[in-house]
């Protein structure tokens, strides 16, 4: 076996131009690898902690009727007295803040006499004291102050604002039907606009005080959901507490990944393309290992005919053959992880700025300007086993190929 | 001994058959040196790869020592060629990486034969063959006659009961062929091996015990040739 594991290694230095290149087929697409998978987990690891930081909660408390037709935002199943909740969740050690979400359409306008246009929008009327201890929204304020209670005033989110030409002391309209269908017309100023690193937060968020909302909406008392913040083990022990002690039945608890399902489906088939490209990679470098490999094996079938004439056993030539192609792909694995790695130490620490790109279209991850890799030593392992058994199974079927000549044939070839 | 009765031997090329082999019969005491010889084209390689259990038959049988070669399956050859067959070749068939002494001691690291005996039989077996102080020297560093030397050096250092000589110094100038053929009777006469070798050189034909002239495919008189 040492005597198969020295002419193995010997051979690796016998052809030093192919074992390079055989070698550099397998490095480029390992590091491909792990650049492109560090990316990947790098931007799923981001668009979590910024969907649940800026757009879901970690989970949110609904009523059936609510989460079962969610999108509709109906506020007749609105929450009644969420400070009861709140306050209950907080004596469990959880932070919980109300939230009402509503349609309308905003009329937006330079100066008050001037209208400039419309959208439909999601506003999002919020508890000002305890928003913050489950979102980190208001923290990414830009630029004038946040809204007081009582007041009229709004918050916008940085690219909406842009997008309408709104900045603060605009004045905007929204128009929208209040618990009962009846029309009620708010009239709002802009006092401050946030840019949470959630691009489609940036894009659409309009933030009202909740008391303004619960005011004009004929809400008093009332929330269309309680947001928690799970950010221990604890906590997540006393919200299982908390769903066994709930007595009215009709109020649930969504975990945010139920609530985002259009993103895990979209994450799932990204991993899903992601993979393929994978693949793709792993077969040009596997059509370049099988090209030398061939050639390898083809220019030794002489050296292989005299070893089976002496007797050598079948499964130890193959085993030769692999112990060698594995090497190559094992140090071609390693320069790749190495390369690759020092990239993703790049990506990791430094990130790409993708914010040109993103601004423009909506590539569904939620990352607003710069996106920052992430190790995974798994993958790691799994690249360098990849190349190295990749490198011992194409050597496997060439070296089998070679072995169904005869000896004499073997013999006789001398390329 | 070795008994090679009614070998028969057809090559199928696409369309073509050709008849490498007529039904050679022939018997080899133990200890023999024999030359086959021949022209090109007579079954002289064809005759030594069969004795030599590396290619198949279709019709006769081949026995050595009492075991039908010839009708063990591919396993059993290989593993008869292993423990009791040395092969010497015209092109040596060295392996290039490998130095003087890693080449002798491949025979004996695929017997599974302990390090320490490795060492010994390898060092006493370069010595005899005259490639002392060479033994680290890899094959591309060394002559012809040398490469040789080591090719004979291997198939000798298992002890075999029989050697195989497919045109051992077709590649050789007459003087080195000259001490190859009298270092390959000196072994032969020292370790009691048969030699089995084809050539066609005059000169190696003198070193032989025995000629086994080959024509056609068949074994006819020395003077036919």
């Amino acid at each position: 076996m040492r005597n198969l594991f020295l002419l193995s290694f010997k051979n690796i230095f016998r052809y030093t131009r192919r074992t390079i290149i055989t070698a550099s087929a397998i490095a480029v697409g390992m590091m491909m690898y792990i650049i492109l998978d560090g990316l990947l987990i790098g931007a799923e690891i981001e668009s979590e902690r910024n969907m649940i930081q800026y757009e879901t909660s970690h989970a949110k408390i609904m009523t059936k009727q609510y989460a079962e037709n969610r999108l509709f935002y109906d506020l007749e199943y609105g929450i009644q007295d969420p400070d009861y909740y709140i306050k209950e969740l907080h004596d469990l050690g959880l932070d919980a803040t109300a939230r009402l979400l509503f349609t309308g359409e905003l009329l937006f306008s330079s100066s008050i006499f001037e209208e400039d246009g419309s959208m439909e929008a999601l506003i999002t009327a919020y508890d000002p004291a305890l928003d913050a201890t489950v979102f980190d929204v208001l923290g990414t304020l830009t630029e004038g102050r946040l809204p007081l209670e009582g007041r009229e005033e709004i918050l916008l989110g940085a690219w909406l604002a842009e997008d309408t030409y709104s900045s603060v002391g605009s004045f905007l309209t929204i128009l929208t039907r209040g618990k009962g269908g009846f029309y009620e017309v708010i009239d709002v100023e802009v006092v401050g606009i946030v840019d949470p690193p959630n691009p489609n937060v940036s894009r659409s968020l309009v933030m009202i005080p909740l008391d303004v909302a619960q005011h004009y909406l004929a809400m008093e008392e009332y929330a269309t959901e309680i947001d928690l913040s799970i950010r221990t083990k604890s906590q997540q022990r006393a919200l299982n507490q908390f769903q066994d002690t709930l007595t009215d039945s009709s109020l649930l608890v969504i975990p945010w990944n139920e609530l985002a399902k259009d993103y895990v489906a979209l994450a799932d088939a990204k991993r899903g393309a992601s993979s393929l490209i994978l693949l793709l990679v792993a077969i040009i470098a596997a059509v370049g290992i099988s090209n030398t490999t061939l050639m390898s094996v083809q220019q030794r079938l002489q050296e292989i005919g005299m070893m089976r004439a002496l007797g050598t056993k079948k499964g130890m030539l193959i085993g030769m053959f692999m112990i060698e192609a594995g090497l190559i792909g094992a140090m071609g694995s390693l320069v790749g992880l190495l390369l690759g790695g020092g990239i993703n130490f790049y990506f990791v620490h430094y990130g790409i700025d993708f914010s040109s790109m993103i601004r423009s279209i909506d590539i569904g991850y939620r990352i607003q300007s710069t996106l920052y890799s992430a190790w995974h030593p798994q993958s790691f392992l799994i690249a360098f086993l990849f190349g190295t058994l990749l490198c011992s199974l194409v050597a496997f079927v060439a070296t089998l190929r070679s072995l169904s000549l005869s000896i004499p044939h073997s013999l006789r070839r001398n390329i | 001994m070795i008994i090679v009765d009614s070998l028969t031997k057809v090559y199928k090329t696409g369309q073509e058959h050709i008849q490498a082999l007529k039904g050679v019969s022939l018997n080899i005491e133990d200890g023999e040196f024999i030359s086959v010889i021949g022209p090109s084209g007579s079954g002289k390689t064809t005759l030594l790869n069969l004795i030599g259990c590396i290619d198949t038959l279709d019709e006769g049988t081949i026995t050595i020592d009492s075991v039908t070669v010839s009708k063990l399956n591919d396993k059993e050859q290989s593993d008869y060629r292993r423990h009791h067959l040395g092969f010497v070749f015209q092109t040596y068939n060295l392996i290039p990486v490998f130095s003087a002494f890693e080449n002798v001691a491949f025979a004996l690291h695929i017997l599974h034969v302990d390090k320490k005996e490795i060492v010994k039989r390898t060092n006493q077996i370069l010595e005899e063959v005259g490639l002392k102080g060479l033994e680290d020297r890899r094959p591309n560093t060394l002559s012809g006659g040398q490469q040789q030397r080591i090719s004979i050096a291997r198939a000798l250092v298992k002890k075999p009961t029989l050697v195989l000589a497919d045109e051992p110094t077709a590649n050789l100038d007459s003087h080195t062929a000259t001490e190859i053929m009298e270092l390959m009777k000196r072994m032969n006469e020292h370790y009691g091996t048969t030699f089995i070798f084809s050539t066609h050189d005059p000169l190696v034909m003198e070193y032989a015990n025995r000629i086994v002239p080959l024509h056609d495919g068949l074994i006819v008189d020395q003077g036919v040739l």
